[in-house]
């Protein structure tokens, strides 16, 4: 692995991600002030908009590759031993892809259904 | 004055000690470093470094009630009672308040701190701007004392992998420098997940640098001249 594989892009990914999510935030609150009625057959709705699922989705990918980088990076702080350290990134990393694959499960029923 | 001392000679001691000590003339213009020099007549075994004694050679660095600081110009009276000293944290123990700074030394010599230069050397002096003058300020001004490192956790942690701030901050001075040609060699010595990128930006080094200088804004420096190059 390319050492800027290590160093910088991680480093990038977690400012883009941090960026966006930011952004969606704004985006989501301003979406909930303006939703006609704050209830759950309007924010369904909103959810079944493909725009927004594809800004959802796109948000949850931001949020596990921001949650990625930072908890890779506390591993690397705290746990020296590199079978112990291995381990826990593979722990951290399919927990991640569970939740990533439960989530795409969830928003892919909210708008099939 | 009470002072609580952190004591610990590897020869005679099984384990480090905290030894109480009073001062019963104290004037307000005194340093702390005043006040150890009085210290050690009462009790000569204790060590510490000093030596330019104006916070200019760096040596006297030591953690002051929790905080890294020079003893010589830290004033006694913004201290609070009894006042704590211990050697500075995550380096090894010589002697009472005295560090190994090896590792802090050969991170320093890691990022070259030099002038690289491939072109022929000139008849005259390598001259520069005003403002490409400009730039080394608040960079060259670096003691190596040793407190911003040693206030890192990352350094703590990664005193190996890790350059620190103090040789992150020169890394900067030198690659800011425009008579410097190995910018892309500085670059790429410094890439990689431990060198550069351990700085978590909890910006303690700015905190704690008795000369008021910010390796954190020199490290954002190098990350975003890393990110502009790879463009």
């Amino acid at each position: 692995m390319s050492r800027q594989v290590q160093g910088l892009l991680p480093w990038i990914w977690q400012r883009v991600s941090a960026l966006y999510l930011a952004l969606f935030l704004i985006y989501f609150v301003i979406s909930m002030i303006f939703l006609d009625q704050f209830d759950y057959p309007h924010w369904l709705a909103w959810i079944r908009n493909p725009v927004n699922g594809i800004f959802i989705y796109i948000g949850f990918l931001m949020l596990f590759t921001h949650a990625w980088v930072g908890i890779k990076d506390v591993i690397m702080d705290y746990i020296h031993p590199i079978a112990i350290r291995s381990l826990a990134l593979m722990l951290c990393g399919l927990g991640l892809l569970a939740c990533l694959l439960w989530l795409t499960r969830v928003l892919l029923m909210a708008i099939l259904k | 004055m009470r002072f609580s001392i952190y004591r610990y000679n590897p020869e005679q001691d099984d384990k480090p000690y905290m030894q109480d000590m009073e001062l019963q003339a104290v004037s307000d213009e005194m340093m702390l470093l005043d006040a150890l020099l009085e210290l050690k007549e009462q009790d000569e075994s204790l060590s510490f470094r000093r030596s330019c004694q104006e916070g200019v050679c760096g040596s006297d660095a030591m953690n002051i009630n929790g905080r890294n600081g020079l003893a010589c110009i830290t004033p006694l009276h913004s201290l609070s009672e009894p006042v704590k000293l211990r050697p500075m944290p995550g380096l090894p123990v010589v002697r009472d308040l005295i560090v190994d700074m090896s590792q802090f030394y050969q991170q320093y010599r890691n990022i070259k701190p030099y002038l690289i230069v491939h072109d022929p050397e000139p008849d005259v002096e390598r001259k520069q701007s005003p403002e490409e003058r400009d730039r080394l300020d608040g960079l060259y001004e670096c003691i190596l004392c040793g407190c911003c490192s040693t206030a890192c956790p990352s350094f703590w942690w990664n005193p190996d992998k890790f350059l620190g701030p103090a040789a992150l901050l020169q890394a900067w001075r030198f690659l800011a420098d425009s008579r410097d040609q190995a910018e892309v060699e500085r670059l790429q010595e410094l890439e990689g997940p431990y060198r550069l990128f351990r700085c978590h930006t909890i910006m303690n080094c700015v905190d704690v640098c008795p000369k008021g200088l910010n390796p954190t804004n020199a490290i954002g420096k190098i990350r975003h001249l890393m990110l502009k190059r790879s463009i």
